[in-house]
């Protein structure tokens, strides 16, 4: 059972966590302590931190004294981020035996998140903690960039229910290298009608790279990665991570933006309710107050209910399932014949698909797919 | 006759290093080694002096003016450092 005091201690370390999260942004209202938290606050903001993976804003905040801290505290503080800087350099150095190897099959890759917004939107990258890689190929390269890390002795979490749904349906595939350490490689940004609705050929419009180790590394131009700190803080975990927010803020208030490039690609994608969504909490939680056209816009847009039906299979607690993402996603397939495709994936995936639950959630999909026409086009 | 000054090898980090600093630590890492190095203090000041080629006297002279410190002390101590990391392939040296 928790107590009252337990809630209010609970509120309180994530609003610090929060603080942390927008420590550095002009603008943002952040709330502070005068003194030093004694040990049971400090232990649970490190949890709540060091789980949003921000201990490289809490070094900034300590290190500027905003937040006061006793010299235990700091050194402690300080260790969670080397050992954290430790686990990227590691990272990077992975990312980059499979960059090389996908390039030597000819497979172009562009570094999603992580390593490409840390290089590339803030000021010192050992502020944007990554924990995996995530890694976008063309459709078309997607069973030859599942052989490549296969072949690197890497462990694909799930295969493809059928031949083609990679590079047709799927939003990518997660494996587990070696090391431990996990690899997505992407499709589109997310499954479902989000992903679906996506225009892939924007996200390699406009070449971008940044530097790792000499070498130049594909990344999505700014305003791509923009939209995909978007699609992150959506229609990601729940409640949204504050490190896709820092990303939306860090990016949008940079003033680097192209916000017509922005509209377009957005309207393209019908992706409005998405931004507008990811705007929003963002400016709600890291109450920022500065305003801009899109906040402004964000907090004025109002979704249509076909919106909001296809938001709800990412953020309602009862609807956001496998089986009500890939409903949604029949519904954003464009005619009967990839519809047809799609379910008939679904009914007879290949002999040693999935694990136990893989299975499951694909007959739960398919059951729920089965209850609605499939045949029939869907006004949005 | 003025005697002639011997040229100096200029100095700068190499580019295939990937780095992160952390506090009052920089951590390096070549990709294809798991060997991580750690610098800190001196180390660090160091590393930051190393972003074009430079040789180690106008490195020893700008942290001398920074620490109090004659430059001919901060030479002295910056040499083994550099030999280190240039053992380890983190630093470049170009030839006087």
């Amino acid at each position: 059972m928790t107590t009252s005091n337990g809630l209010v201690a609970t509120a309180r370390t994530t609003e610090l966590t929060r603080s942390v999260a927008a420590h550095g942004i002009p603008g943002a209202l952040t709330t502070w302590p005068e003194q030093p938290l004694d040990d049971a606050s400090w232990r649970r903001l490190m949890s709540s931190v060091c789980g949003q993976r921000l201990s490289g804003l809490l070094v900034e905040a300590l290190g500027s004294g905003s937040l006061p801290a006793t010299q235990q505290q700091l050194d402690e503080a300080s260790e969670v981020h080397f050992e954290r800087v430790c686990g990227v350099l590691q990272l990077e150095s992975e990312a980059l035996l499979v960059l090389d190897a996908l390039s030597a099959a000819g497979v172009e890759a562009k570094v999603l998140k992580g390593s490409a917004t840390a290089h590339l939107d803030y000021p010192d990258p050992a502020q944007r903690l990554f924990a995996d890689v995530d890694l976008l190929v063309r459709a078309g390269d997607i069973d030859e960039a599942v052989k490549v890390l296969t072949g690197l002795g890497q462990r694909r979490h799930s295969v493809q229910p059928r031949a083609g749904f990679d590079r047709r349906f799927g939003k990518g595939a997660t494996f587990t290298a070696p090391t431990g350490h996990e690899f997505d490689l992407h499709r589109t940004f997310v499954m479902g009608p989000y992903g679906l609705r996506l225009r892939l050929d924007d996200l390699w419009e406009q070449p971008a790279h940044f530097t790792l180790a000499g070498r130049q590394v594909g990344a999505l131009d700014i305003e791509c990665r923009f939209l995909h700190s978007c699609y992150h803080a959506a229609l990601g975990d729940r409640p949204p991570r504050l490190v896709p927010q820092r990303d939306i803020a860090q990016i949008l208030l940079s003033d680097r933006l192209d916000l017509r490039r922005v509209d377009r690609l957005m309207r393209s994608w019908q992706a409005e309710p998405v931004v507008a969504r990811a705007v929003t909490v963002t400016w709600e939680s890291l109450r920022i107050s500065d305003i801009t056209a899109l906040s402004t816009w964000a907090k004025r847009y109002v979704p249509r209910p076909r919106a909001e039906k296809d938001l709800a299979v990412y953020i309602d607690d009862d609807g956001s399932s496998y089986a009500a993402k890939s409903v949604a996603a029949l519904a954003a397939l464009p005619g009967a014949r990839q519809r047809a495709a799609f379910l008939f994936a679904l009914a007879l995936p290949r002999r040693g698909f999935g694990t136990t639950s893989g299975k499951d959630r694909w007959r739960r999909a398919l059951q729920a797919a089965a209850h609605r026409a499939p045949w029939t086009d869907v006004s949005r | 006759m003025a005697a002639m000054t011997e040229p100096s090898p200029r100095w700068e980090r190499s580019p295939y290093v990937l780095w992160r600093r952390s506090g009052r630590r920089i951590v390096l890492k070549l990709p294809d080694r798991d060997e991580l190095v750690i610098l800190d203090r001196s180390g660090v000041e160091l590393w930051d002096e190393l972003t074009g080629p430079v040789t180690v006297l106008q490195v020893a002279e700008v942290l001398g003016v920074r620490f109090g410190v004659d430059p001919e002390l901060v030479a002295a101590d910056i040499v083994p450092v550099l030999a280190d990391l240039e053992a380890r392939d983190l630093v470049h040296r170009w030839p006087a």
